[in-house]
C-alpha cells in the first residue's frame, strides 16, 4: 500500500514537473506560454540565442553571434494579435514585429517585413554559464514600461 | 653542479700582463675595440670581469674542452682567471640557445684592479673575438626608496558586500575594484577590471609567472600556497641538484644576485664558479629584500579567498586554482645583478616553465632607441652601456620552440616604464616584442612618477599618494615582508596598532603586475576554452581591451611630488595625451577578447556606425583593411572607415565578412630611427541582414 502511495506520489510530481505551468498549458493563454525561457534551434544566421519572456513584460535577450562572448540585451515585449513586438530599454525598438507559433514546447518567430525570416527556439533553461560569461549591453530598467 | 657550469678551464696565467698604464696603444687597437665591443660605461660594470662572444669554431673548441689549443691567443697579454660560459644553456636547448648566440658567451675574470677596458682591447686584437660586453649592473626601478609610506589612518571605503572574496584587505584595494567611494577624487572604473572576470576564471595552477625582482618571500601567509615550487628539489636532497637544471635547491626559484657574494647565505654560486659552487641554505625564504618582489608578487597571485590578506588578479578562488609564483631574484635590497646573471635568470624562466617574465625593473637612462639599447653607445654626452646579452636572453625566453603553457604559442615579457617622469618608456620595456606599462592612480589620471610616450604600451593603477589627494589608500595595497621600507596599513586590535605584512606601494613597478596577472588571467582563460593564441595574438589582444583614458590625459595641471628634484612641482597634463599607451588595461574585456572574434550586424542598404569602445580605444588611429571575399561578401561600394571611435560601413548584400583594424602604439613620432613602437591589430566579423538594430540586439 506504501509503495502505491510512493508510486502515485511520483507520478503526480512528474506531471507537475511536466512542465512550467503546472500541467495547465493547454489552458494557457498564448501570452502565458511564451513566458518562459528559449534556445534557438534554427536561425538564419550562425548564432545562439537565449531569450527569457517575463510576466511582467519584460525579457533578457542573450544572444552570441559568430564565435565571441554572449551579449546580454534587456528591454520589454508585448503580444497583441499574434504580433509580438517589442523594445530595447536603450529605446531602441526592435528590427521587426513577429508572429508567432508555438507548438508544445517550440516556438517559432517570423518576422513581418519583407524578408519574413524565420526562427526557431525550443523551452530550455539558460545555462549559467551562459548568464555569468556574458557582456551586457542593454541594461535593466528601473522604471520599465511596456513596449507599444 | 653540472659540468656545463662549473669552469670550462681554469685558465691560470696565460700569456703577460699588460705593463703599460693605459693598455690602449695604437689607432688600430682602438679601432678593432670600437667594431667589438658594444658600448657602455666601464664605471657601471662588474670589475674584473668582461662578457665575451666568441666565433663558433673558438666557442665549440671551449665547449669541447679544448680551449688550450686557442687560449695562447685568446688571452695574450692578459692574466686571466677564469673563462667560464656565461648562461646555464642546458644541452637540449642547444639548439634555441645557438638562434640567439647565447652558447657562445663566456665570462672572462680578471684582477680587480685591471682596468676592464685594458683586458677588451686585448682580447678584441683575437679575430676568435667577436663581440665584448661590459657586465653593466642592472638597475631596478626604486619606488620603496622614493616614496616611503605611512601608516594608513582610513580603511574599508568600498562596501563589504562588493567583494568577491573574503579576504580582509580587499575593501582598500581600489586597483582590484574602484566604485569611486573610496576617496572624493577616486573616478569609479578606475582600476584593472577583474572583478566581473573572476566570474570566468581566478587563474590556473598551470600559468606559472617569473617574478623577476627582489626575491618573493615564499612563507607569506596569503603567497605560500602560490609560489611555484620544484618539487623535485622541495622532495629532494639539501645541497644537491636533484633535478639536473645546473641549479643547486631551487625549490622555488634561483637568487641571480651572485656576481659577487652579498652575504654567505644568500650566495649563487652556479652562475660563478671562480666564487661559489653552491647555495647555501634555502635563498628565498628568510628576508626578501626590500619587500619589492613580494608586494609585486602579491599583487599577481596572492592566494584569494582564504581569509587572509588581499585579493591578487589571478590569485584563484580559494580552491587551490591561482598561478604560481617562480622567484628569479635578480636585485636584494641595494645590491643588483649584473647583465650575464640578468640573462642567466632569462635562461632559467624559459628553462623551468614560466610563460610570463614580470620585470619591475629598467634602465634609468633615456634610451631613443633599441640599437642604442642593444649596442650602447653616447646619447647627449652620457654613456649608455649596451644590453646585447639581456637582449638574446630576452629573445630565447620569448621564442616560440621555449612556450611554456599549452594555450600560448612563446612567452610573454612584461616590464615597467619607469618612474622617471621621462618622457620615453625605459628599455628593455620599449622594445618592439616587450610590454611596457604605464601608471594612473586611482582617479584615472596620469601617476606623477610615470613615464610616457614613446616605447610605452598600455596603462594600469600604479597608485598615486603625492598628487593632491596625499591619501596614503591612493597607493597600491599588496603582500610585504616586515622591516621593509614601507609601513603596513596597521590593524587597530586589543594590544593596539598591530603591523601585518600588507604594505603600501607605487610605481609603475606596481603597475607592471597588473597586466602580468591580467595576462596570466587571459592564458588561464585561453585554457579553459580549450584555445590557443601566438605572442603575438595575445599582446594584440590585450592591447584592444582597454578603457580609453585619453580625456583624463589632458587639460590643466596638477600637483605632483618631483623625483628628480625632491619637491612639489605642477605638471602640465597635456603631455600625456596619446602618450599613457593604448589605455588602461581592462580584464573582462580581454577575456571577452578571447572568448572571440566579436560580431556585429549590419543592416543591408543602410550606412551603419559601429561603437568599437568596448573592443579598442577610439583615441587610437587605426588602419582598416579588408580582404577581397569578405568586401564582395558584404558588397560594399566603398570601403569601411573608422571615425570617432565608430566603424562606418554599407553593405549592400546579405553576406559576412571579416575586418581588420590595425595600428601601431608607442612609436617616437618627433625622432627618425627612434623607438618603433609594437604593431597590433583587432579583428572584428560583420554580417548583412535583411534588417538589423543600431544597438545590435537579434531581435
Amino acid at each position: 500500500m506504501k509503495k502505491l502511495i510512493y508510486i502515485l506520489a511520483a507520478a503526480l510530481l512528474l506531471a507537475s514537473c511536466g512542465d512550467k505551468n503546472g500541467g495547465k498549458n493547454a489552458e494557457l493563454t498564448l501570452e502565458e506560454k511564451l513566458c518562459t525561457e528559449w534556445h534557438s534551434t534554427q536561425l538564419p544566421i550562425d548564432a545562439d540565442i537565449y531569450i527569457s519572456f517575463a510576466e511582467d513584460k519584460t525579457f533578457e535577450l542573450y544572444q552570441q553571434i559568430g564565435e565571441g562572448a554572449y551579449r546580454l540585451y534587456r528591454g520589454t515585449w508585448n503580444l497583441e494579435d499574434n504580433l509580438l513586438t517589442g523594445r530595447y530599454n536603450d529605446g531602441e525598438d526592435w528590427a521587426a514585429a513577429y508572429t508567432i507559433f508555438m507548438n508544445d514546447k517550440s516556438l517559432t518567430l517570423t518576422s513581418q517585413n519583407d524578408a519574413a525570416e524565420e526562427s526557431q527556439y525550443v523551452m530550455e533553461a539558460i545555462p549559467e554559464d551562459v548568464r555569468n560569461g556574458c557582456e551586457t549591453v542593454v541594461k535593466s530598467q528601473s522604471t520599465d514600461s511596456p513596449a507599444l | 653542479m653540472k659540468k656545463h657550469l662549473i669552469v670550462l678551464a681554469a685558465v691560470a696565467v696565460i700569456g703577460t700582463a699588460c705593463t703599460k698604464e693605459s693598455g690602449i696603444e695604437g689607432t688600430t687597437e682602438r679601432q678593432t675595440l670600437a667594431s667589438k665591443l658594444v658600448g657602455g660605461d666601464e664605471g657601471e660594470a662588474v670589475p674584473g670581469c668582461l662578457l665575451v662572444q666568441l666565433e663558433e669554431n673558438a666557442a665549440s673548441l671551449v665547449r669541447e674542452g679544448r680551449i688550450k689549443e686557442i687560449s695562447e691567443e685568446l688571452f695574450a697579454g692578459i692574466q686571466a682567471e677564469s673563462f667560464t660560459p656565461a648562461l646555464p644553456v642546458k644541452p637540449k636547448n642547444a639548439e634555441i640557445a645557438r638562434k640567439y648566440g647565447l652558447d657562445r658567451w663566456f665570462t672572462v675574470r680578471f684582477d680587480e684592479d685591471t682596468p676592464a677596458e685594458r683586458v677588451a682591447v686585448q682580447m678584441a686584437a683575437s679575430p676568435k673575438v667577436s663581440r665584448i660586453q661590459y657586465n653593466r649592473y642592472v638597475t631596478p626601478i626604486r619606488t620603496d626608496d622614493v616614496f616611503p609610506a605611512q601608516p594608513l589612518t582610513r580603511m574599508s571605503p568600498i562596501p563589504a558586500e562588493d567583494n568577491s572574496f573574503d579576504d580582509p584587505y580587499a575593501s582598500s584595494q581600489w586597483n582590484l575594484c574602484n566604485d569611486g567611494s573610496i576617496s572624493s577624487e577616486a573616478v569609479a572604473g578606475a582600476d584593472v577590471g577583474v572583478k566581473d572576470a573572476w566570474r570566468l576564471t581566478g587563474g590556473d595552477p598551470s600559468v606559472i609567472v617569473a617574478v623577476f625582482d627582489c626575491a618573493i618571500a615564499t612563507r607569506h601567509e596569503d603567497l605560500e600556497d602560490a609560489v611555484w615550487q620544484n618539487e623535485a628539489e622541495v622532495n629532494g636532497e639539501a645541497g644537491a641538484d636533484d633535478d639536473g637544471n645546473g641549479f643547486i635547491d631551487d625549490k622555488y626559484g634561483f637568487n641571480f644576485v651572485g656576481c659577487y657574494a652579498i652575504n654567505e647565505d644568500y650566495i649563487s654560486g652556479a652562475l660563478d664558479g671562480s666564487k661559489q659552487t653552491a647555495v647555501k641554505g634555502d635563498p628565498l625564504n628568510s628576508t626578501a629584500g626590500s619587500g619589492h618582489g613580494t608586494h609585486v608578487a602579491g599583487i599577481i597571485g596572492a592566494t584569494n579567498n582564504n581569509g587572509k590578506g588581499v585579493s591578487s588578479i589571478a590569485g584563484g578562488t580559494g580552491n587551490g586554482d591561482g598561478v604560481r609564483l617562480m622567484s628569479c631574484q635578480i636585485f636584494k635590497g641595494s645590491s643588483y645583478c649584473a647583465d650575464a646573471q640578468n640573462a642567466a635568470a632569462f635562461i632559467y624562466a624559459a628553462d623551468n616553465g614560466a610563460c610570463i617574465a614580470q620585470c619591475s625593473y629598467g634602465n634609468s637612462n633615456i634610451i631613443t632607441n633599441d640599437d642604442l639599447y642593444i649596442n650602447g653607445g653616447e646619447l647627449n654626452g652620457t654613456k649608455v652601456s649596451a644590453s646585447t646579452l639581456e637582449n638574446a636572453a630576452l629573445k630565447y625566453f620569448l621564442d616560440p620552440a621555449n612556450s611554456n603553457h599549452e594555450s600560448l604559442e612563446g612567452n610573454m615579457a612584461i616590464f615597467a616604464a619607469g618612474n622617471h617622469q621621462n618622457p620615453y618608456s625605459s628599455y628593455p620595456g620599449a622594445l618592439p616584442y616587450v610590454i611596457s606599462v604605464t601608471a594612473f592612480g586611482w582617479d584615472f589620471l596620469p601617476s606623477g612618477y610615470t613615464n610616457y610616450g614613446p616605447g610605452c604600451k598600455i596603462a594600469a593603477p600604479g597608485g598615486e599618494w603625492s598628487g593632491a589627494s596625499g591619501d596614503y589608500a591612493g597607493m597600491i595595497l599588496s603582500t610585504g615582508v616586515s622591516g621593509a621600507a614601507t609601513q603596513s596599513p596597521g590593524v587597530e586590535t586589543e594590544k593596539g596598532t598591530e603591523s601585518k605584512n600588507y604594505v603600501y606601494m607605487q610605481g609603475t613597478s606596481m603597475a607592471c603586475p597588473h597586466v602580468s596577472g591580467v595576462v596570466a588571467l587571459g592564458i588561464s582563460y585561453t585554457r579553459k576554452l580549450g584555445k590557443k593564441f601566438t605572442r603575438e595574438q595575445m599582446q594584440s589582444m590585450l592591447l584592444t581591451s582597454v578603457t580609453d583614458i585619453e580625456d583624463f590625459n589632458k587639460g590643466g595641471s596638477r600637483r605632483f611630488y618631483d623625483v628628480n628634484s625632491g619637491g612639489y612641482i605642477s605638471i602640465d597634463m597635456n603631455k600625456y595625451a596619446g602618450n599613457m599607451g593604448t589605455g588602461a588595461v581592462d580584464a573582462w574585456k580581454f577575456l571577452m577578447a578571447i572568448e572571440g572574434t566579436p560580431t556585429f550586424m549590419a543592416e543591408k542598404g543602410k550606412t551603419v556606425k559601429i561603437d568599437l569602445s568596448g573592443y579598442c580605444s577610439p583615441s587610437q588611429e587605426y588602419t582598416v583593411s579588408i580582404d577581397d571575399a569578405s568586401h564582395k561578401a558584404l558588397g560594399l561600394s566603398a570601403d569601411p572607415v573608422i571615425s570617432n571611435g565608430h566603424l562606418e560601413i554599407c553593405c549592400n548584400a546579405i553576406g559576412s565578412g571579416k575586418i581588420t583594424l590595425s595600428a601601431s602604439v608607442g612609436k617616437d613620432p618627433d625622432l627618425e630611427g627612434g623607438i618603433g613602437g609594437m604593431a597590433y591589430t583587432r579583428e572584428i566579423s560583420i554580417i548583412s541582414r535583411p534588417f538589423a538594430t543600431d544597438n545590435g540586439g537579434w531581435l
